[in-house]
């Protein structure tokens, strides 16, 4: 296995390297320069986009500018300098965009994968019956629905009609005139809570599932591990001077984690759907409602848990993506995030930043492959990976 | 279950027990990470306070103002993208350059004048009195300009001529690029060259140029430039100069503690979230009254520029602040925002484009919504590339100028939501525009038939010498132009499809309906066209490909936006022959290379009075419209929409509020 891992990071290293190159040809392709900004300018003269041009490094020959770049991100991941924030390091930029992308996109990720599971798994179950033909209607039209639309349309109930939200944005103006805190401190308090929580309810599992054997003792502690860890961190956060901030973050994240909890708990909802059904034509599904186990624990332990091999690589390769954000997802809800930064960077020219963040994302892809990779030979010991 | 098990479980949950106390304790931290942010925050912030402690002390220098009456109130602004710095150096300089840092970091600024709205007159901002008139001094010119006294920044230290020297310095000793490379023409190549800018004492500054300046030069550039505050910028600038690149450190340095000079100043910024100016206290000019008068005369604190007061009051209005806070949301969505504006979520939504088409029936329909339609200082154009042909016949460009229905273009196609243009300057700058050349012009063009313009165009080509396989002809009884085909150039070469670039329709649906009938109308003349939807980019890659580089480009239809409408000064711009693109990538795309007009254009910059400019621009104007090297096509107006409850003292002026940066001190609730 570590032969595998060690082949596979290879693997992964030169890959990011090409990707590195393309990238950088394809962007330089685009035709014309942030400099071209002072096209539309009668008052600048030509000398000042001269300045610009030569201050940037765009006077340098393409294959220099290729060098460069390469080199940078090899020594000390050295993303430059940001064009249309001169000279802020394309870094600060990307780093503090990250943690509001992850926050509002690993929700919504982990909702939609819950949502899609549970319904998947439901209607594989109930073949035939209303319930399926229903959510699988529902599941299509949110899978297929346009995007932009429905999310203006989210915007438009929700915010504009009946008022329960704000129509956009992370955090409301009134709020956080003259708070104490940055936004972005609370954003990774919040991430840092749930990362805790999540890492010490997977240890509490493991000692748990080393501790007892008997099913339903498990259950449980399961259960009264995750609500305690809920408790403690809701009690953490109730007596916390940052909780109205984190509460207002809160309030304006439910209308876009809802828009894309239903546009995308359909895909989860389909994959499960089809692996289930799969999985419940096997032999060993007929052996035990021969031998008289109840429904339910096929259902749920015999059945689901072989359904969600394809589920979760799907789930990990997503985690990658959500790293992207999502460019029409926070442009209508005016969430500045990654995906945001990225078409900004676009728009503006800001090649530095457009490199950046679209490197960032393929680091982030290429791991998540990898540990997908890994992942389906842990899950499945039918899997043998050749070294 | 067993012994060892029910033992490893109370294990268990002791160690839950130990993470609940930990996390109890990050808890109790969190407490104390409180307090330690908010003294962190307010050392941040430490100006600001600074500000307001000074607010409270009695201040001697600063004149006695009215200070505005009624109830504070926050202004709530939304815009579409955020600011990228708080630094006014880096946006005036370079790539941050965008109208947003323009709308945020603009209102705290000044300059020796100001432009007045909406009268356009250059009226004394720092300075004391109307621009000072240039002196021979040797083989030199100088200006000697007093300026206010007892104007205070928002730091407490007082403006002298020290911080209009230190600015002048600080750009052309860093090489600051941008607007402060155009803003002060040191450079050896300007001219008029600015030789030096000295404090002759506190109050009183000398510029000395090496040939006389006309009002392009001083007051309407080195004159509206905004001035920096030495006191806060000095150890900075002297760090800066010590480096390899000076201009970098500045621009990398931090300006969201930059003292205020206008009526609002900079507060905070959640980056990508909103930004806050915050009344200025110390603003020496709060309660300022003005007055504009019909026959252009502005009246300030009494004292009458440009007039005698004559005709009806045009506006009247005393400087605030009224607002004890200016709040810019950023609604990166333009939905959303218009969302926001109608559920009462902001006031007034800044946009440069105003509100697009899709949107206005939503504003409209608002029942709690004001609208303000304003004309634009800017046009669209079609333009030829004199370097080939057929571009270079001026009889083509004839031809084709009349063969244009711009009525039934913008009233028929464009279903009313543009206007016609036939004079580069809008009619929208009342102050420059000449309505009678105007009109003259457009007599020629306007109402003419299918077969007028036909006959009109033909008899232009045929007298230059083209030729054609099948002549155009107009069938009368289907009141139709039966097209031509095979032109031939006076050269006797055949004349091959014409591109004709244009935005398209996803981001200009005008400039790209436009090119289809434009595709069409050429068709007519027997020229074979083709309209070529291409992104925004690529036309400025083909039109402006760098020094040196073959230009091939046809014919493209883009906007220009015309900077100052105090002092148009774009003529020189445009189509000098010292701004060819090929030569040094300036603005002049389409090779237009003609004396007389370099003569007028210079004039216009060297003129002493704006009569004698207006005179020498519309001499520059009758050369375009005889030349038409861009045939100028049309523009729209811009829609606004803003609170009922929000009183401007005048909400038409060219280019809209937001040309006024949303009049942040004047505006009232």
């Amino acid at each position: 296995m570590l032969k595998y891992i060690a082949k596979r990071f290879g693997q992964i290293f030169i890959l990011f390297y090409v990707f590195l190159a393309l990238l950088f040809l394809l962007l330089d392709l685009q035709p014309g320069d942030i400099s071209q900004q002072f096209v539309g300018n009668p008052n600048i003269p030509p000398e000042a986009k001269e300045i610009m041009v030569r201050q940037l490094g765009l006077d340098q020959p393409k294959i220099v500018q290729l060098g460069n770049h390469l080199w940078n991100y090899s020594f000390g991941m050295d993303m430059g300098v940001s064009w249309s924030s001169y000279p802020r390091e394309v870094s600060d930029i990307l780093f503090s965009a990250l943690p509001r992308t992850v926050f509002l996109f690993l929700t919504a990720t982990v909702m939609s994968f819950w949502l899609g599971f549970y319904t998947g798994k439901l209607v594989a179950w109930r073949r035939g019956t209303f319930i399926e033909k229903s959510a699988m209607v529902t599941s299509i039209f949110f899978w297929t629905v346009f995007y932009p639309w429905f999310a203006i349309l989210m915007l438009w109930f929700f915010a504009s009609q009946l008022g329960w939200f704000p129509i956009g944005k992370f955090i409301s103006v009134e709020k956080w005139i003259g708070a104490p805190y940055a936004a972005d401190d609370v954003f990774m308090l919040m991430l840092g809570t749930i990362a805790l929580v999540t890492l010490v309810y997977g240890v509490a599992r493991y000692v748990i599932d080393r501790s007892s054997d008997d099913p339903q003792t498990r259950r449980n502690f399961h259960r009264l591990a995750l609500w305690s860890l809920a408790g403690i961190a809701g009690a953490f956060w109730a007596f916390s001077a940052r909780r109205t901030y984190a509460g207002d973050i809160l309030w304006h994240t439910f209308v876009p984690v809802l828009t894309l909890t239903l546009v995308n708990f359909a895909g989860t909802t389909l994959l499960t759907r089809s692996s289930m059904l799969e999985t419940l034509r096997e032999d060993y599904i007929l052996t035990a409602r021969a031998k008289g186990v109840p429904e339910r624990t096929i259902r749920d332990r015999h059945a689901a848990r072989n359904a969600m091999l394809p589920v979760t690589t799907s789930l990990v390769l997503q985690l990658a993506v959500v790293i992207a954000g999502g460019v029409i997802t926070e442009q209508i809800f005016s969430w500045p995030g990654l995906g945001r930064a990225l078409l900004g960077a676009i728009t503006a020219e800001d090649i530095p930043v457009a490199m950046g963040a679209l490197a960032l994302i393929g680091i982030l892809s290429l791991l998540a492959h990898l540990v997908a990779d890994i992942t389906y030979a842990f899950l499945d010991p039918r899997i043998r990976v050749q070294g | 279950m067993s012994n060892s098990s029910t033992s490893r479980l109370w294990r268990l949950i002791a160690i839950l027990a130990i993470f609940a106390l930990i996390a109890a304790a990050c808890g109790s931290d969190t407490t104390d990470d409180t307090s330690g942010d908010t003294t962190a925050t307010t050392a941040d912030t430490g100006s600001t306070d600074d500000t307001t402690a000074d607010t409270t002390a009695p201040d001697d220098t600063t004149p006695e103002t009215t200070p505005p009456s009624g109830e504070p109130f926050t202004y709530r602004l939304g815009m579409t993208s955020d600011i990228t710095t708080t630094n006014y150096w880096t946006y005036y300089g370079g790539g941050d350059s965008t109208v947003y840092n323009a709308y945020v970091l603009g209102p705290p600024k000044n300059g020796l004048f100001a432009i007045d709205l909406p009268s356009l007159a250059v009226v004394p901002g720092l300075a004391e009195g109307l621009p000072a008139e240039p002196v021979a001094e040797g083989d030199n010119w100088t200006v000697t300009q007093p300026l206010q006294q007892g104007v205070m920044w928002s730091d407490g230290n007082e403006f002298t001529a020290a911080d209009v020297v230190f600015t002048f310095e600080t750009a052309r000793d860093a090489a600051l690029g941008g607007t402060w490379l155009s803003a002060y023409p040191y450079s050896e190549d300007s001219s008029p060259r600015l030789l030096s800018l000295e404090a002759v004492d506190d109050y009183t500054i000398k510029l000395t140029f090496d040939v006389k300046p006309g009002l392009g030069t001083w007051p309407h550039n080195v004159g509206v430039n905004t001035i920096m505050s030495k006191a806060y910028w000095g150890d900075v600038v002297t760090e800066a100069l010590g480096t390899e690149d000076p201009a970098a450190v500045i621009y990398g340095a931090d300006g969201s503690g930059d003292p205020s000079i206008g009526g609002v100043m900079f507060d905070s910024w959640e980056e990508g979230a909103f930004v806050v100016n915050a009344a200025n206290p110390d603003y020496s000019f709060a309660g300022q009254q003005t007055t504009v008068y019909e026959d252009g005369t502005v009246e300030i604190d009494g004292e009458q520029f440009y007039g005698s007061g004559g005709g009806n009051i045009v506006t009247s209005y005393t400087d605030g602040p009224y607002a004890s806070q200016v709040t810019y949301s950023v609604y990166t969505d333009q939905s959303a925002a218009m969302l926001a504006l109608i559920n009462g979520e902001i006031d007034y939504w800044i946009n440069p484009l105003g509100v697009s088409p899709g949107l206005r029936g939503q504003g409209l329909e608002a029942g709690n919504l004001s609208v303000a339609v304003n004309p634009t200082n800017g046009m669209r154009y079609l333009a030829f590339n004199l370097r080939k042909s057929p571009g270079s016949y001026l009889e083509f460009r004839q031809a084709v100028a009349y063969m244009i229905d711009k009525e039934f273009l913008t009233q028929n196609v464009l279903q009313g939501v543009a206007f016609p243009m036939y004079v580069m300057v809008p009619e929208g700058n009342q102050k420059w525009f000449n309505t009678e050349f105007a009109d003259g012009v457009k007599a020629k063009y306007q109402g003419l038939s299918s077969e007028e313009r036909l006959n009109a165009a033909m008899e232009l080509l045929k007298g230059a010498g083209f030729t054609w396989d099948v002549e155009p002809t107009f069938d009368p009884d289907q009141g139709e132009i039966i097209p031509g085909s095979g032109i031939t150039d006076p050269a006797g070469v055949k004349v091959p499809e014409i591109e004709i670039l244009a935005p398209p329709a996803s981001y200009d649906p005008l400039r790209a309906t436009a090119s289809l009938w434009i595709e069409g109308w050429l068709e007519q003349l027997g020229v074979p066209a083709k309209a070529n939807p291409t992104d925004f980019n690529t036309i400025v890659a083909k039109v402006w490909p760098g020094v040196g580089e073959e230009i091939t480009f046809d014919m493209y239809i883009l906007g220009w936006s015309l900077g100052n409408p105090a002092l148009p000064t774009f003529h020189e711009s445009f189509w000098h022959s010292r701004y060819l693109a090929e030569d040094n990538d300036g603005n002049n795309s389409t090779g237009f290379v003609n004396a007389e007009f370099d003569a007028a254009a210079d004039a216009i910059l060297a003129a002493e009075t704006e009569s004698a400019a207006y005179d020498l621009m519309w001499e520059a104007e009758a050369i375009l419209a005889e030349q038409l090297p861009y045939v100028v096509l049309f523009d729209t107006p811009i829609t606004e929409f803003f609170s009922n409850d929000l009183a401007f003292p005048f909400i038409q002026t060219l280019s809209g509020l937001q040309f006024g940066n949303g009049f942040t001190s004047l505006v009232q609730k």
